[in-house]
């Protein structure tokens, strides 16, 4: 096998997407205990979940990604678990339920997130939907506050990262021409999130609205390649972290057409490349995401690159913290 | 900068199966469930053995050893594995415990990729030198594909 680009097949335009599925959703539907370190453990298995595709597009599904969320046998006593896939037939693409987790560590003890590459990658039809099966599931939660205190924050979601392939391609997604070349560049885009995840820091009172924030792309084509957010883990955000999280965002192309279905986990969308053992006032989001935005996006001249930022933050933290998104790609110049 | 089109593990290579066959990614998962909290202990060996799918064949890429603990969650253990495909021994041995090669994003790379034909018989021999007892689980896990003549497949 080699490296080569990624190729779109004739008359379709890819985009990357992300389909969320909330596993907190399960807490009304099956009983869940609490296991003594602020987390909660789900005492039966859930079978037969779906995420059904958003009308009219195929979906090619790349990764499975558990953030802040385990799947697999969670005490000692319980029998062999884990996510059980099928696929657009119906068929087990496992022959077996396989634990999955959210983090593991480096060589260096760093910790890393864990996301399952599908190769080759699954593809559904249009208006089909993703099956599957979770067998022992753990949820986590911002940790400032026990995980049965319902003003707490749910931090865990399933993610199925993937490419959304249209029909006919936006006169946007051309490959790069000729007698143009690309040079690499960098928007940047601070954020400041002082607001909870819950409207005054209390359920009942629903969750707080997002906010946008945007940066303008100016004077040249851009293809954005990676996101890399650095934020800021003082004052703490989640005891009991090595790699805390403080916002979810959804991002969106330059037509501001969503690229995923739902607000995703900040660290599920950063670089692989954004680790480093250097702590500190500003340290990277440590907790990669590779591969979300494959293939690149393209924002023309003039158009924004925008993210929904809904907060994270549960009412014992919303001192204000800081977020740097970096937007890395590359600038298209007239030669 | 990274290579923008494709990703880490095999995703964004533009993969072409032979002609006239469809490949599906697919796992064999073997779980050793933990009996009454006492694990595998260690100098014992288990034995596990299934065919593998009589309608395709199959295409080793990776191998993982995950063990659960109820604290760390996925994490490594120290064993001796062999593989026998068909009573001819394909040998992975003494395994490190390190937890970056046995968690689901970054599987031990067997290379070249090992082809199993239809129906061929696993067998697993799995030589615990571990003596730890916290974990809920051990797996093994065989990434690959099958590999399917064309008709009806995405």
């Amino acid at each position: 096998m080699t490296f080569a680009e990624y190729q779109t097949p004739a008359g379709y335009r890819d985009t990357p997407f992300i389909y969320v599925y909330d596993p907190n959703t399960l807490r009304n539907l099956f009983p869940f205990v609490a296991d003594g370190n602020d987390q909660l453990v789900c005492t039966q298995p859930v079978t037969n979940q779906s995420v059904r595709l958003l009308y009219g597009e195929q979906f090619i599904l790349r990764r499975v990604n558990p953030s802040f969320l385990s799947i697999g046998p969670q005490l000692v006593s319980d029998p062999p678990g884990g996510l059980k896939l099928r696929d657009a037939l119906n068929r087990d693409r496992f022959s077996d339920p396989r634990p999955l987790t959210a983090t593991s560590f480096d060589i260096t003890g760093y910790p890393m997130n864990c996301d399952l590459p599908m190769a080759p990658e699954m593809a559904w039809p249009v208006n089909s939907q993703m099956l599957f099966s979770l067998y022992g599931i753990k949820l986590r939660f911002n940790q400032q506050v026990p995980a049965t205190d319902p003003n707490t924050v749910p931090l865990s979601q399933l993610l199925f990262q993937g490419v959304r392939r249209f029909l006919n391609p936006a006169p946007d997604n051309r490959p790069l021409q000729k007698g143009w070349e690309e040079r690499y560049y960098v928007y940047p885009l601070p954020i400041t999130i002082d607001w909870p995840y819950w409207q005054g820091g209390l359920a009942a009172n629903g969750q707080s609205e997002p906010r946008r924030f945007y940066v303008n792309v100016q004077n040249w084509d851009f293809e954005l390649l990676e996101i890399r957010s650095y934020f800021n883990f003082s004052p703490v955000i989640c005891s009991g972290f090595a790699a805390p999280e403080c916002a979810r965002v959804v991002l969106y192309d330059w037509s501001l057409t969503a690229l995923m279905n739902a607000p995703v986990n900040l660290n599920a969308i950063n670089s692989v490349l954004n680790m480093s053992p250097t702590g500190g006032l500003y340290a990277p989001g440590v907790f990669a995401g590779s591969g979300a935005l494959c293939p690149s996006i393209i924002y023309p001249n003039r158009s924004n690159i925008a993210v929904d930022v809904y907060s994270m933050l549960n009412r014992n933290n919303v001192a204000s913290h800081a977020i740097l998104m970096l937007f890395i790609g590359r600038r298209r110049w007239a030669t | 900068m990274w290579n923008s089109y494709g990703t880490y593990a095999l995703n964004g290579i533009p993969y072409k199966p032979p002609p006239g066959f469809d490949d599906l990614s697919f796992d064999y998962v073997f779980n050793l469930p933990v009996v009454n909290g006492v694990a595998l202990p260690a100098g014992q060996s288990v034995t596990l053995e299934t065919f593998t799918d009589q309608g395709s064949a199959f295409l080793c890429y990776g191998f993982e050893l995950p063990r659960w603990s109820d604290v760390v969650g996925l994490y490594g253990y120290n064993a001796t594995v062999q593989l026998y495909v068909n009573d001819e021994a394909m040998s992975i041995g003494d395994l490190d415990t390190a937890s970056a090669w046995s968690n689901q994003s970054s599987p031990i790379p067997v290379f070249p990729v090992r082809y199993l034909a239809p129906g061929t018989l696993l067998r697993i021999v799995v030589t615990s030198l571990d003596s730890q007892t916290d974990y809920a689980n051990f797996a093994i896990v065989l990434r690959g594909l099958k590999r399917m003549q064309k008709g009806g497949v995405l």
